[in-house]
């Protein structure tokens, strides 16, 4: 498992440049926006970058050569997850940071409390877990080419949403306000889990049929 | 622990099956006794890759069991892998890797990795710590897919094509590393390959698969040795008992027949002349001859 991880880690240090590149992208386009779109928008693109893991792995047919080795299957889907999980926490981080470095040099327009922003954090760690529970099972059935005809339709899917809602914001937030504080954060926390858990079990029933 | 026990046979594939529709695998029976090295031949389609991922279970087989050293994958899945070391012709990690970051990931995934050897292979093979994947030739892929194979101690090598689109100094180079590693005998080596001369030079068992179905398992000596081809004409071809046809292509002028008397029908035809058969004439005769 350990050596798995490692390998989508280092497949990934390639990566890096590009990471810091959409970093300073999202600074850009999002520092005078609310403070915790720049968390949320690092969350989001971090995880997204467990596809370019899969597409490597698929393009080099790491999972052939995997599965000859002392590795299950179920263990192959776990690391994906972990990695993915990884990422966001890693893009959370990287968020907060910017945001605050931000707020330090002058720059911006936010003034939300550390809670608040750990708040923030919590609908990013949603967000993100959303995004895994959908990418990964359609990455492992149909491969990533696909996967990403699905990530293009989650964000118009969300895209979408937001049109729709847009003019609601009394409605949005009544609904919301219930879920306000520590006990919105468990219930965020808990569903995020349970959309993973749901999702691993998914992907564990692809890969299990799998033939390679 | 490793619990993989000591038993004669390396591996040992009893009547596999797998239907894909347009090609099934039939009933294979495929044995790899421990200390030999069994060459895997047919052309191109005729199953050698899948029966290696059957019995690796990168595919599901539809029935038949795959025992490896006494031991079905399914007892115990990462012991049994442990032990095994499957070779494709082409290196599966990310070509962006180089031999460090190789190096700290399958020591992470093999409890028997032995560094030691590692650092032995990179000097013996002549690879570069530090240059990634993408920038080895062929045959420093192939050599650095063997050197993680042997890192382990693996005790069996399967192989897929392992010297395909190598030139004649890389394929040597790498029918001597075969050849270091078959010095403990409880080795083993299942080697799949269209370059029937690599065979002809390390194998002790030719096993030949054809449309899905294993025609023969036999000793490399036996064919090369036993076997023969006999030059006839036409008319002399009628001369010929049945029990000395193997197999027999007609020609415009000429009749070869396999048999598996040479030495019998030497005595029986003194006047034919009759050839030693190489391992790629042989499977020819299966391929595109008649047969009883």
């Amino acid at each position: 498992m350990k050596g798995l991880i490692l390998k989508d880690i280092c497949n990934q240090l390639g990566q890096l440049k590009a990471f810091a590149m959409m970093l300073v992208i999202f600074i850009v386009c999002f520092a005078n926006s609310a403070e915790g779109t720049l968390i949320i928008m690092c969350a989001v693109y971090a995880t997204v970058m467990v596809i370019s893991n899969l597409a490597m792995d698929e393009s080099c047919q790491w999972e052939i050569f995997a599965l000859t080795m002392p590795v299950t299957r179920r263990q192959l889907v776990l690391a994906k997850y972990i990695v993915a999980i990884f990422y966001a926490l890693l893009g959370i981080v990287v968020g907060t940071a910017a945001t605050l470095i931000i707020r330090l040099l002058g720059f911006g327009s936010g003034d939300a409390a550390f809670w608040e922003l750990l708040q923030i954090s919590v609908v990013g760690i949603v967000i993100a877990a959303i995004f895994i529970s959908l990418l990964l099972p359609v990455d492992f059935k149909y491969g990533v080419q696909k996967g990403r005809l699905v990530l293009f339709g989650v964000a118009a899917f969300i895209g979408g949403g937001g049109v729709l809602l847009s003019g609601k914001e009394e409605m949005l937030n009544g609904f919301f306000s219930r879920f306000s504080g520590s006990s919105g954060g468990l219930f965020f926390g808990a569903l995020a889990l349970l959309l993973l858990l749901i999702s691993f079990t998914i992907s564990n029933r692809i890969m299990d049929k799998k033939e390679f | 622990m490793n619990t993989i026990s000591n038993t004669a046979n390396a591996l040992e594939i009893r009547g596999l099956r797998k239907d894909f529709g347009d090609f099934s695998l039939q009933d294979v029976d495929l044995t790899v006794p421990a200390g030999s090295v069994v060459g895997l031949i047919g052309e191109n389609g005729a199953g050698k890759t899948t029966t290696i991922k059957t019995a690796m279970e990168l595919l599901h087989r539809d029935c038949g069991s795959v025992k490896f050293y006494g031991k079905e994958l399914a007892e115990d899945p990462n012991g049994v892998r442990e032990k095994i070391s499957v070779v494709f012709d082409t290196p599966h990690f990310s070509p962006n890797l180089n031999m460090k970051q190789a190096e700290a990931i399958c020591s992470s995934i093999y409890r028997s990795w032995d560094s030691q050897t590692w650092e032995d292979c990179m000097r013996k093979f002549n690879l570069p710590q530090k240059k990634p994947l993408k920038d080895f030739s062929k045959g420093m892929k192939m050599k650095f897919n063997l050197a993680v194979g042997l890192s382990h101690h693996a005790n069996l090598l399967i192989l897929d094509e392992p010297t395909s689109g190598l030139d004649p100094v890389m394929r040597d180079d790498i029918l001597d590393i075969f050849l270091d590693f078959m010095q403990d005998e409880s080795h083993a080596i299942l080697l799949s390959s269209h370059i029937t001369t690599d065979l002809e030079k390390i194998a002790d068992y030719i096993a030949f698969l054809h449309e899905g179905k294993l025609i023969f398992c036999l000793p490399k000596d036996q064919l090369l040795y036993q076997y023969g081809v006999i030059r006839c004409s036409r008319s002399d071809f009628a001369k010929i008992r049945p029990e000395d046809m193997v197999a027999w292509r007609m020609e415009d002028y000429q009749c070869s027949v396999l048999t598996c008397d040479r030495q019998g029908a030497g005595r029986r035809y003194p006047e034919l002349v009759i050839d030693a058969p190489t391992i790629d004439e042989i499977m020819l005769f299966y391929v595109k001859g008649e047969r009883k």
